[in-house]
């Protein structure tokens, strides 16, 4: 196993000043990757990605490599790489930060993706809200054309590479990537059917990849540094840096770049301990759609594997840490007021469900829980989990299907009080079972008492 | 509220920014905030026609991302991150004390805000966070997000955690529309070369694969000005394809099957042998390339929706 702890290997020029100008850039290695690249076939950029055991930074943790080997080649038409910045996942702000401090390293990166599949046009789909990443992205991508290392003839090379810098408009869901290729069409960004995957047919029914920001910003240095130097951090299995983003009830959170295999009690520590006075009690690895992990797991090391077998994903690297003064029922019922407001509307099951999700949240949650609702909230989940179009109905159902397991007599002490034991929400008792005024096939309830309501509402018996 | 000539002008060159007209439909709207301040019925049909789209079309987009807004609401828009990490940190407090103050979410005095509750802004470790037409502030106490508001309410935000003073709302949004970009022009004849190529990429709908050259492709694109440069019809790129006979259509559209499937056979023959790599994960992308000509079953219903007048009214009734 390599090295473990704070890495300075993606960010390393964070901390220099103007490095999202080229001439400094340049000066501290900026742009060489693609000089590297020019030199090597399309075929063998990819099995250095794929040697370097680089996977997804987006949240799957597919491997780079293999992604990019499977664009199609042979349909005569354009290839396109696109650029998943849409980044969106609650809890995590690591793209966000690359673009600001770093643009060109994301430019590069699209360059040497675009000559490792033959594409000739790259899109940046960034989120709308990031005004200043898109400031400094475009400024970077004006540099680059004047400096001659887009467009018609790459540094001389005689190929060609465009990049468009598309802002969006809001929407989680265009994180997917399917929704996301909808979205660059400009449609309402619903996730696909697959198959058809983007590799075969994605933007424009055209051979396409989607890729990360951190993942396509990593492969300028594997290249100019070697496979060698990337896989001293980190796992076999799951090596390399990884930009964290660490949150929560923590002294000093912020961005961090740290070698995977760190343990999550280690990053606690980085990101400056526990705030006076509150006690580790749970984490969520990866962002919002992973399960949730009690502080018990918190020895386990930060790997694609290893999180698998403690119960959770990796995901996006956004480790969120809540202390013992935080209510697990609120936390989640926050999440699932998110997917609610964010879910697409496309799968029935999500976007229903996401509603009934947050009603019954509301009611545990203010003290008007009902001893069924534990079990209705795992039903629920069940058949949302696996019956939807894409992952963001997945996602929804992960931290109330893990708090649910690992938190239970928190969700039953809601119960027996009548109240959040914690506080975080008064507890009200005008809360009707249904907030829907008329149709729905479910009978508003009378407010219900702090017990178990004397009524059982229609077709629950 | 009437479109300016001004903004007629930006729009037609973001359209030609793309392989693909459509895909201008975000930055259209973009710079319809631009324009009016928000998206009223005329921005809507002022997309529609640029685009050769129907208004629901582009109502049905525009409602579905939530930077668009429908109702004006004055100069700047006011976003508080409510979820957990920020909620926990007194995001959520914040939030309801902006909508107590403004009595609602929108507050025409002064320089006129709108308040929203955002999503997560990916800033948390800034919680909580607050945006000002989408400049950064945080961590914010509970008393400085309320100077905060009166400054925005004002007309005077101070500047944010990039060191930028946001500008009213109508400017950021014509920097989100691409028109500040200086290298659109890199991007119009990338996207021209594309789309008259001789295999040019499709305008995907649920219904049909249809290169953009073709007639029922991308008539407002480039693609459609290919077309018309070989089919001999038509005037400039914004002359648009409902100027052209119904009639003629069809036979250039049969004509054009016929260079499809030509291209399909050569595809085919071009095919290099054993290039596709054998893997399971996804099983699509790894066979040949196959032309939607060629494409069994699901696309050839697809296809049957263009044919509707021939073979696949046939198809129908031996159905």
């Amino acid at each position: 196993m390599g090295a473990t702890g704070i890495a300075s290997a993606m960010s390393f020029r964070y901390d220099i000043e103007d490095a999202h100008e080229i001439d400094v850039y340049e000066q501290h290695g900026g742009y060489e990757g693609v000089r590297v690249a020019l030199d090597m076939e399309p075929s063998a950029i990819i099995d250095t990605v794929k040697e370097s055991g680089l996977r997804g930074r987006g949240g799957a943790g597919f491997p780079t490599g293999m992604k990019w080997s499977f664009v199609a080649q042979d349909t005569g038409r354009p290839i396109y790489i696109v650029c998943n910045a849409d980044e969106g996942e609650p809890g995590t702000f690591k793209d966000r930060p690359l673009m600001e401090e770093d643009p060109h390293q994301l430019v590069e990166g699209m360059i040497v993706g675009g000559l490792a599949i033959n594409s000739e046009h790259g899109f940046i789909y960034l989120r709308g809200e990031f005004r200043h990443a898109g400031r400094r992205l475009a400024r970077a991508i004006a540099q680059a054309y004047e400096k001659g290392y887009l467009g018609a003839d790459v540094m001389g090379s005689g190929r060609r590479f465009d990049l468009t810098l598309h802002r969006a408009a809001g929407a989680y869901i265009c994180g997917e990537e399917t929704a996301l290729l909808d979205s660059l069409e400009g449609r309402r960004g619903q996730p696909r059917l697959r198959p058809p995957f983007p590799a075969a047919k994605g933007l424009y029914s055209c051979p396409t990849t989607v890729n990360n920001v951190e993942s396509i910003a990593a492969v300028p240095f594997i290249l100019r540094h070697g496979v060698e130097w990337w896989r001293q951090w980190g796992t076999e299995k799951s090596p390399g840096p990884k930009l964290m983003s660490i949150s929560g009830e923590v002294n000093a959170p912020g961005n961090y770049e740290v070698a995977l295999g760190t343990t999550v009690d280690d990053m606690v520590e980085i990101a400056g301990g526990m705030r006076e006075g509150r006690e580790f009690k749970f984490f969520c690895p990866g962002g919002s759609s992973t399960p949730i992990l009690p502080a018990t797991l918190g020895g386990t090391a930060y790997t694609f594997e290893d999180v698998q077998e403690a119960g959770s994903l990796l995901g996006t690297g956004a480790l969120m840490i809540y202390s013992d003064q935080t209510c697990v029922v609120d936390v989640v019922w926050g999440w699932t007021r998110f997917y609610e407001h964010e879910s697409c509307g496309k799968c029935t099951p999500c976007r229903e469900g996401s509603y009934w999700l947050s009603q019954i949240y509301q009611r545990l949650e203010t003290g008007n829980g009902r001893e069924e609702d534990l079990e209705l909230l795992e039903d629920l989940c069940d058949n949302i989990f696996g019956r939807v179009f894409c992952a963001l109905g997945d996602g929804m159902t992960s931290p109330i299907v893990s708090s649910l397991k690992h938190f239970r007599d928190e969700y039953r002490a809601h119960l027996r009080e009548g109240r959040c034991p914690l506080g975080a929400t008064e507890p009200r008792r005008d809360i009707e079972v249904t907030q829907i005024s008329s149709g729905g096939g479910y009978e508003p309830a009378p407010p219900a008492t702090p017990q178990v309501p004397a009524t059982e509402p229609a077709g629950q018996a | 509220m009437p479109i300016s000539d001004a903004t007629r002008a930006d729009a037609a060159k973001l359209v030609q920014r793309y392989p693909v007209a459509r895909s201008a439909l975000l930055p259209l709207l973009h710079l319809v905030m631009s324009d009016e301040g928000y998206v009223s019925e005329d921005g809507i049909a002022f997309c529609a026609e640029m685009l050769g789209l129907t208004k629901a079309e582009v109502g049905s987009v525009s409602t579905f991302y939530t930077m668009y807004k429908r109702e004006p609401f004055g100069d700047y828009l006011l976003s508080v991150c409510t979820n957990p990490t920020c909620a926990i940190a007194g995001g959520q407090r914040i939030y309801d004390s902006y909508v107590e103050r403004c009595g609602g979410s929108i507050d025409r005095d002064g320089s006129g805000v709108m308040v929203e509750h955002a999503e997560c802004l990916a800033f948390c470790d800034a919680a909580p966070v607050v945006q000002v037409n989408y400049e950064m502030y945080g961590p914010l106490e509970h008393d400085q997000a309320m100077e905060l508001l009166d400054q925005a309410k004002a007309g005077d935000p101070p500047a944010s955690r990039s060191g930028e003073v946001p500008p009213d709302i109508r400017s950021v949004h014509r920097e989100f529309a691409g028109m500040e970009d200086t290298f659109g022009e890199h991007l119009i004849e990338a996207s021209r070369r594309q789309a008259s190529s001789a295999n040019p990429p499709a305008y995907r709908s649920g219904e049909t694969e249809l290169p953009v050259s073709h007639p029922g492709g991308d008539p407002m694109g480039h693609g459609g000005a290919a077309f018309r440069e070989l089919s001999g019809f038509g005037g400039g790129p914004s002359d648009g394809f409902g100027s052209i006979e119904a009639a003629v259509i069809e036979e250039v559209a049969e004509g054009g099957r016929g260079v499809d499937q030509q291209l399909a056979a050569q595809a085919t023959v071009d095919q290099p042998a054993g290039e596709a790599p054998a893997t399971e994960e996804q099983p699509t992308s790894t066979g040949p390339a196959t032309p939607p000509e060629a494409e069994p079953a699901d696309e050839a219903t697809d296809e049957g929706a263009d044919e509707a007048t021939d073979e696949g009214a046939d198809g129908a009734e031996e159905a």
